[in-house]
């Protein structure tokens, strides 16, 4: 009775602990795959501003409008002003959009709205006689953007540009260097505590030990419909006066825009907003505002576009096709060789020390790291066959590196078909030719398509040796010695290069999925094989 | 040697034992037949007619045996034989067995006769008859078939103490219908014991069978 | 008894592996039309005796044989190509080895093989040998089926009919129904007695009973020798040797 106990208590464990090793491997799956995909579709990103998020459409009475095409959908002010400055020669690095500036302005248009004057337009810049043959050049024009009154109204193909020009501005004292240490940049969440009046000294915000002193704009003016449309709540502690006793006033009222000024510039630890480029905002410090910007990441553009600066704009499309023909070459010369070797192992060798010693050769091979593959291909193929870096060189390493897996699961697979079969095809006076042919190897197939889908999942993980041997161009392969770069390798160099974290985890979900897919096409054939034959 | 061919040999041993059993217990109720018509012994009689349903009984019982040992071991060649053999000597050791009672039925009859030389004859016959049983059926036991070949031999001398028992049956012509009746009685039983010679020599004959193979008539 | 020429005549056949002698010196003939049983207990040599008739033996790293074997009068080993006599002399072996192919397939590969390649002609053979082998009403819906679907007795009769799809004319058989159920035993049996109408058919048995029931001669083996070679009902009946008499009663083996 006791023995029976205590193995039931053993079983109840061991079947607790498989059960738990199941769970966590299956949940690190999903959450590795989870992650990828999830980031790889919604992107997330923290991005630095000298601008806070207040965005305008009436500066003095005019407006920015450009091009839907430009997909801009916000401007800073700095990159306003950079567009009629010939700062920025395309939409490239606002947008990614690949269309060449046009900054167009009506005759009557103040330049010192940009904080600039006419002599500093820049060349793409286009006067226009009124602001209605500006509006009708930018909507016929991608990559066009035109300032003009707010009251005009827009046609189909325009839209509003919001422009950031506001700057959380305070008093050069709080971004002095304190304990090795300056307050440069706070998220914006914190800047809405200070403003509010939730925040009393800046150490709590990782300042200097000053007291937080908010000078509010007077009433009425620009500055403070924009403080109040950016701080709500910021109104009712303003009129409810609201002081800890003992503590310098948290609020500090002024009458007009001198004395706003005035007390921005004079008080330490003092804090206000304040517009970019304006001639307070020299002697001012402005930190810089940290916001999370999410949005869709992965696009159907992404899939059919191709690539352009490195990456940094465009899709992916021609890397995906350089993938797939690399894989498509690299099956192609590795498959067959593999599968005949095997055969020959397993079916014609006579089992002697040759083959065994070629057995042991295999099994090393195997085993060696991918990295070395990298290096021998640079040096063979590449340098001393002078093939160069290009595809031939990359598809040749990968066989190499591929081909002892193809071999050993082809070789079990082999083995694996009952010699019954043999001798029952043999009898009928089929040669052995025959026999492997039509009898062992297709009684092998469903093992030996399991073992190349092993080595190509192996060859699409390569970044270090491709790199190498295979090269880096994103363009469409054009020959066998044109330099390629697969998914794997634009996902290490967009990281490396420092590009985009957005795009590499979109570049890697397409992978993840072309793996998918690719995997379960695969099973379903070797499934049909299985069925067909019977097992 | 394999199991299976071990129960074979032990079921063939309780066969052979049984057969001995049954082949003495008939020579004993031939003798006492026998010795019942020496010596006009009405007890003796009795008691050898009381035998006949146990000897029937044994042959039944030993026959089912073989069946069942045919059915389960399938066997061949001499096994085989020698199981057909058996059942053919059961019936040939029951036929014995029923002369026996017909000497004890003829012993009762013949109670107050006066034929001494006969008598005498008949009782060589059967003696003879006795001596051939025992022998057979040792043959059988022991696979040797020259010795069943020199106990057949010995029939010839049964036919010939027949033949002289009817020829010297004659001898005074009768006259009354009783010495008919006894004259009649007297060859039937006779050629009862030569009848019983026939079947001790088939017996013989079933022994060579079991060993050669052959079907061999011995004393034709 | 037929006085016709034998299908095959062995004449001191001696078979080595390696050093390892394992046939001695096996003299025998086959009748045409008859089925040969060959019985003995295990490692007799009767499997590899059979295999010598259609080669299988050649598969096998340093095997030797010496002495004749002949079949329809010519030598085995130097006046045939084993392709050709493979296609002549069957063999279907122990464990059945349909392969993993539908019915249809496994039938007409054979045919296939050797260069058949016209779709009427398949299919005309492939019913006549299922038909001769007693399985078409089972199987006349599935031959596109998997072969591996049908039972152990089925998938005999099966490898059977394959067998006689390349139209030969003798039949060696491996123990074929050792790994059956006595039905399906039953009805290759029954096979048997049809098909050695038109093939002479061999076949290794240790079953005595499958033996005595199937087959016209019997060949008894013991260590690589054969010992007596007689009608079946004689050797199982009144046997020569002493030790074909204690092996066929289980005295041993």
């Amino acid at each position: 009775m006791g023995n029976l106990a205590s193995r039931q208590r053993a079983q109840t464990a061991a079947k607790f602990l498989i059960r738990i090793a199941a769970i966590l491997t299956i949940a690190m799956l999903f959450l590795i795959i989870g992650f990828i995909l999830y980031r790889g579709f919604w992107s997330s990103n923290q991005m630095e501003y000298p601008v806070i998020s207040i965005s305008e459409t009436n500066m003095d009475g005019w407006k920015a409008v450009a091009n839907r095409k430009n997909k801009a959908t916000e401007l800073t002010f700095d990159q306003l002003r950079g567009l009629f400055t010939d700062n920025y020669i395309d939409w490239v690095n606002i947008s990614s959009r690949d269309y060449d500036v046009l900054a167009l302005y009506p005759a009557d248009f103040p330049a010192p709205i940009l904080g600039i004057s006419r002599a500093d337009f820049g060349a793409f810049t286009q006067e226009c006689s009124d602001w209605n043959e500006a509006l009708a050049m930018c909507a016929s024009t991608p990559g066009a953007v035109a300032m003009i009154p707010v009251s005009a109204e827009l046609p189909a193909t325009c839209e509003e540009l919001p422009v950031r020009r506001t700057i959380f501005a305070v008093h050069p004292s709080v971004t002095e260097m304190f304990d090795n240490h300056m307050l440069r940049s706070l998220p914006e969440t914190d800047m809405h505590s200070v403003l509010s009046g939730k925040v009393r000294s800046w150490t709590e915000v990782g300042g200097p030990d000053l007291p937080v002193r908010v000078v509010l704009p007077p009433e009425g003016s620009p500055l403070a419909q924009a403080l109040a449309s950016y701080v709500p709540d910021a109104a009712e502690t303003i009129t409810a006066g609201v002081n800890d006793a003992g503590s310098p006033e948290l609020f500090m009222h002024t009458g007009s825009m001198v004395e706003y000024e005035t007390a921005l510039l004079s008080t330490p630890g003092s804090v206000g907003l304040s517009y970019s480029g304006s001639p307070v905002s020299g002697s001012l410090s402005a930190i810089r505002a940290v916001r999370t910007e999410q949005g869709p990441n992965l696009s159907f553009a992404f899939l059919y576009e191709a690539p352009k600066m490195s990456g940094k704009i465009g899709g992916i499309s021609t890397i995906m096709i350089n993938t797939l023909v690399m894989m498509l070459v690299t099956i192609l010369v590795s498959g067959p060789l593999g599968i005949l070797a095997a055969v020959y192992l397993v079916e014609y060798a006579k089992q002697g020390v040759l083959v065994r010693i070629l057995r042991l050769s295999i099994e090393t091979l195997a085993g060696i790291p991918s990295i070395i593959f990298g290096l021998f291909g640079m040096l063979f193929f590449v340098n001393i066959l002078g093939w160069g870096i290009g595809l031939i060189s990359g598809v040749l390493t990968l066989t190499l590196m591929i081909l002892p897996t193809i071999i050993r699961t082809s070789e079990e697979a082999l083995k694996t078909v009952a010699q019954g079969l043999r001798e029952g095809s043999l009898a009928l006076g089929a040669t052995k030719m025959q026999t492997v042919l039509r009898v062992v190897l297709p009684a092998a197939s469903s093992g030996i398509l399991t073992g190349l889908l092993l080595a190509m999942g192996r060859a699409v993980g390569e970044t270090a040796a491709l790199i190498f041997t295979m090269g880096s161009s994103y363009d469409l392969v054009s020959g066998l010695t044109s330099s390629t770069r697969t998914l794997a390798v634009h996902i290490y160099l967009i990281i490396a290069e420092g590009i985009s974290l957005g795009r590499a985890f979109a570049t890697a979900t397409v992978l993840i999925l072309i793996i998918l897919f690719m995997n379960t096409v695969a099973t379903k054939i070797i499934g049909r094989f299985n069925s067909r034959s019977g097992t | 040697m394999p199991v299976s061919r071990l129960h074979f040999e032990e079921e063939l041993n309780r066969i052979h034992h049984d057969v001995l059993v049954m082949g003495t217990r008939v020579r004993e109720d031939l003798e006492k037949a026998v010795t019942a018509l020496r010596e006009r012994d009405e007890t003796l009689a009795q008691a050898v007619k009381a035998d006949d349903p146990v000897i029937n009984a044994m042959q039944t019982k030993i026959e089912d045996q073989v069946a069942i040992l045919i059915a389960t071991h399938q066997p061949v060649a001499r096994d085989l034989r020698e199981l057909v053999a058996t059942i053919k000597l059961l019936d040939h050791l029951e036929r014995i067995g029923d002369y026996s009672v017909h000497l004890a039925k003829a012993a009762i009859k013949f109670k107050d006769s006066k034929r001494i030389r006969q008598f005498e004859i008949l009782g060589k016959m059967a003696d003879i008859g006795c001596i051939m049983l025992s022998d057979v059926v040792v043959a059988f036991l022991n696979y040797d078939p020259e010795a069943a070949r020199t106990c057949a031999l010995r029939d010839t001398e049964i036919d010939a103490l027949h033949k002289e028992l009817v020829k010297g049956a004659f001898g005074n012509t009768p006259r009354t219908e009783e010495e008919f009746t006894e004259i009649t009685r007297l060859i039937r039983v006779s050629a009862f014991l030569e009848r019983l010679g026939d079947h001790v020599t088939n017996i013989c004959e079933l022994v060579v069978y079991m060993v050669e193979g052959l079907h061999e008539e011995l004393n034709a | 008894m037929s006085t016709s020429t034998p299908k095959f005549s062995v004449s001191n056949l001696d078979l080595f592996y390696g050093q390892c002698q394992a046939l001695f010196g096996i003299s025998m003939d086959i009748d045409p039309n008859s089925v040969t049983a060959l019985i003995g207990p295990s490692g007799c040599g009767k499997s590899t005796f059979l295999r010598v008739f259609n080669r299988m033996n050649d598969l096998i790293d340093g095997v030797k044989i010496t002495g004749s074997v002949c079949y329809d009068g010519m030598d085995v080993y130097s006046d045939f190509d084993p392709i050709d006599l493979r296609q002549k002399i069957g063999m279907v072996f122990q464990k059945p080895n349909p392969f993993p192919m539908s019915v249809r397939d496994n039938i007409a590969y054979g045919p296939r093989v050797h260069g058949t390649t016209g779709k009427k002609e398949l299919e005309e053979i492939v019913e006549t040998c299922i038909r001769k082998v007693g399985l078409w009403d089972e199987v006349k819906d599935r031959l596109n089926k998997s072969a591996l679907s049908l039972s152990g007795g089925q998938q005999q009769r099966l490898c059977i009919a394959r067998s006689l799809a390349v139209a030969p004319d003798v039949l060696l058989m491996d123990e074929p129904t050792s790994a059956l159920d006595p039905i399906s035993t039953g009805k290759i049996e029954d096979l048997l007695q049809e098909l050695k109408k038109s093939y002479t058919i061999i076949i290794v048995t240790h079953n005595m009973q499958q033996a005595g029931r199937v087959s016209d001669k019997t060949a008894f083996f013991l260590n690589g020798v054969m010992v007596e070679m007689g009608e079946t009902r004689q050797i199982f009946f009144t046997p020569t040797d002493k030790r074909t008499e204690n092996y066929i009663s289980g005295r041993f083996g």
